[in-house]
């Protein structure tokens, strides 16, 4: 990460499909303040969002607020851009087709979606965010409202990956990784700096085994065989045991044990809600 | 993979590190063509010096102009060339192949392109072209050749006779 491009916000507002979570940063590792669950039983609505935050900031931090949205809120997809050099208006529409594919909605067009593409010129991948005119207005009111500021609204996928530096991991080789959401598991496979292969929507999974099925899953899905490269799975919540040494399998700590504030034994729900 | 980029905040720009390295490369383009103007003219200086250097060095170095030869020297000379003509051995191959009936009327020599033009008469003209084929054995004279022939009348003894005329060159050692 270059100097000048290292994020400067210390507060991080998780917002995922069952709580929005408020963590801060203490010696460079996260730890949970308080979270607000969000209803189960209805669609996930921008207003819920209003109120959370409202709820979780009765008063505002001096620091500035990273959001950080799931693909719940902010859908991620994977675009085979195919063999020929794109544009970057080709690969737009090409996206927004995609997306209108999977979220189709005549109250909320994709079309007055804004987009951040991640396209080199001549992949054959496009890893594409999404994010509804209507939450990205809601969150901006709401900020306003409370009287925070806002220092980035990023996508969790791409706050994560940037946080743990996937992309300095594993420069010559593939991997896997996995970034845990509330409600799913990203399953992504890194090539040269570049994500190959997405699943956007796997099972949640805590445990190793699982997560490993997942990877087997998607050796399938893709039609590879891997079973040696090497594989990190993100979480929130601090190990209560190392990962085994020269294993495939390796967990990349969001938080740290041992952390001055308190973390929670689960990791979802949330431990804590104030509602 | 940029999470740096991937803001809803804020539409996507470069980074200022991107323009920073961009105005670096433009500085750093435009030295480098400014040493390379220099330094192109500094090597063309260079060459042409060497050039120069050379020009005189080799005008230093060339072979003084050879020395008139003196009057002895060139009579020498023309004394060589002429002693190195096969004055006798020619004369005498003439003078062998000259025999009755035939009858060498004149001789022109010119000793610079040795050319030999004979008048002769013989009684017929067989005895001349018999003669023309005999001045070359020996090897001293080249084949020679008839030039021409003329038949002309011998009032006291009542035949006639041929005047014919031979050339040929002698053949340098």
């Amino acid at each position: 990460m270059w100097p000048l491009s290292r994020p400067k916000a210390e507060e991080v507002l998780r917002i995922g499909r069952h709580a929005v979570e408020r963590w801060k940063a203490v010696d460079g590792s996260l730890a949970q303040v308080s979270a607000h669950a969000l209803p189960q039983d209805a669609p996930p609505h921008p207003q819920r969002l209003a109120e959370a935050v409202s709820t979780l900031y009765a008063s505002a931090p001096a620091l500035p607020i990273t959001l950080v949205l799931e693909s719940a809120w902010v859908p991620v997809m994977l675009v085979d851009t195919g063999a020929a050099l794109l544009r970057s208006a080709q690969v737009d529409a090409l996206v927004r087709h995609r997306f209108g594919l999977h979220h189709s909605d005549s109250l909320d067009p994709v079309t007055a979606w804004d987009l951040r593409i991640e396209y080199r010129a001549g992949s054959r991948c496009a890893l594409a965010y999404g994010m509804p005119p209507g939450l990205k207005q809601t969150l901006i009111d709401a900020g306003r409202a409370a009287g925070l500021e806002w220092a980035a609204m990023t996508p969790a996928l791409a706050w994560g990956m940037e946080r743990l530096r996937i992309a300095k991991r594993w420069p010559r080789t593939s991997a896997w990784f996995l970034w845990p959401e509330q409600d799913r598991t990203l399953v992504a496979r890194v090539a040269s700096n570049e994500v190959v292969g997405f699943n956007p929507g796997a099972a949640s999974a805590g445990d190793e085994t699982t997560l490993k099925r997942l990877v087997d899953a998607e050796c399938a899905r893709l039609g590879i065989e891997s079973t040696t490269d090497p594989i990190a799975a993100a979480r929130w919540y601090a190990a209560l045991r190392a990962a085994r040494a020269g294993d495939r399998f390796a967990w990349l700590d969001l938080s740290e044990q041992g952390s001055p504030l308190a973390t929670p034994a689960k990791p979802t729900p949330p431990a804590r809600v104030s509602a | 993979m940029n999470g740096r980029t991937v803001d809803f905040l804020r539409p996507p720009q470069p980074p200022r590190v991107g323009w920073a390295l961009l105005a670096l490369g433009f500085v750093a383009l435009t030295i480098a063509l400014w040493c390379e103007q220099r330094w192109a003219a500094e090597r063309a200086t260079a060459e042409h010096a060497e050039q120069q250097a050379r020009t005189e060095q080799q005008a230093r170095q060339a072979p003084p102009p050879p020395l008139e030869p003196t009057l002895a020297q060139r009579r020498w000379l023309q004394a060589q060339s002429e002693l190195q003509r096969p004055w006798l051995p020619a004369l005498r191959a003439i003078e062998s192949a000259t025999v009755n009936p035939v009858f060498l009327l004149s001789m022109t020599i010119e000793p610079s392109k040795g050319l030999i033009k004979l008048d002769a008469e013989a009684p017929s003209f067989d005895h001349a072209l018999a003669y023309v084929q005999v001045l070359d054995i020996g090897g001293v004279l080249e084949p020679a050749v008839l030039v021409s022939h003329e038949q002309v009348p011998n009032l006291p003894a009542g035949a006639g006779a041929v005047k014919f005329s031979a050339v040929t060159h002698w053949v340098a050692p």
